[in-house]
């Protein structure tokens, strides 16, 4: 199906979000997925944006991130 | 407040009770515990707790899907009447759940905690928005049914049916997302 251009922006935003807070934490990938129980082809494709995910998923990236789960989707500028 | 109101509202708060006390008994008959049923509901913990307490009004929906969770009819939540052999120990056990304890299921359960603020926070946006299910359905998208699952709290959304959502209300999706202050 085809995004609109409001999806595709907000799945870039939550990937550069994660990738930034994955970081911050000095973690891997990896370490997130082990953190979480999520794969990391799946971890990489949300934060490449290429991969849709849900806000039960988030919650819990969030959760062993330390973060709230809006945080993920607020752009830069708007903190 | 006249007298008959009030004997009605009497009624009312006893009705809730009964319903409260009749689901303890009917958890504690097959030896679940609130998880399970939240399991088998989709409702919150909170909400459930709430319910048990006797301190929730319920739609005649509510008391459908507690019901056939519970394996069980409607009318068993409001006629049945559980013995309560040991009342002291049951309103020891409801009294465990404080609202501190609530607060600590919510911050372990941070899924159904989101679930919980997409829930209100979609209210007040369609609220302040003068949108129903139907007119934000056909504004973003989106099927109305997912709407009103996400209304109630019962709705696992994907980021991008939040995206089709917020931009059919005219918000940024994060505005949904955001923590609702008990």
């Amino acid at each position: 199906m085809e995004l609109t251009e409001k999806q595709r922006h907000t799945r870039e935003v939550l990937g550069k979000n994660l990738k930034r807070y994955r970081k911050a934490q000095g973690w891997t990938v990896q370490r997130l997925a082990e953190e979480t129980g999520y794969s990391i082809s799946w971890i990489g494709g949300v934060e490449r944006a290429t991969m849709n995910s849900s806000t039960d998923r988030l919650a819990r990236i969030a959760e062993v991130l330390g973060i709230n789960v809006h945080l993920l989707f607020v752009e830069p500028q708007q903190k | 407040m006249t007298a008959r109101s009030l004997a009605v509202s009497q009624e009312l708060l006893d009705l809730k009770k009964i319903v409260g006390m009749n689901l303890w008994g009917l958890l504690r008959n097959l030896d679940w515990g609130i998880p399970e049923l939240v399991a088998r509901t989709g409702y919150s913990p909170h909400f459930l707790l709430l319910v048990l307490r006797g301190q929730q009004n319920l739609t005649l929906d509510t008391l459908h899907v507690l019901a056939k969770a519970l394996g069980t009819d409607a009318y068993m939540l409001v006629n049945a009447r559980f013995e309560q052999p040991d009342r002291s120990a049951l309103i020891v056990k409801m009294l465990e759940y404080s609202n501190q304890d609530i607060s600590r299921m919510r911050a372990r359960d941070h899924a159904t905690s989101t679930r919980v603020d997409v829930a209100r926070n979609l209210k007040q946006l369609m609220a302040a928005s003068g949108h129903n299910c139907v007119s934000l359905a056909s504004s973003a998208g989106v099927a109305a049914s997912t709407i009103q699952k996400c209304l109630r709290g019962l709705q696992n959304i994907t980021i991008d049916t939040l995206a089709a959502m917020g931009a059919g209300l005219g918000i940024e999706p994060f505005i949904m997302l955001l923590p609702v202050q008990e």
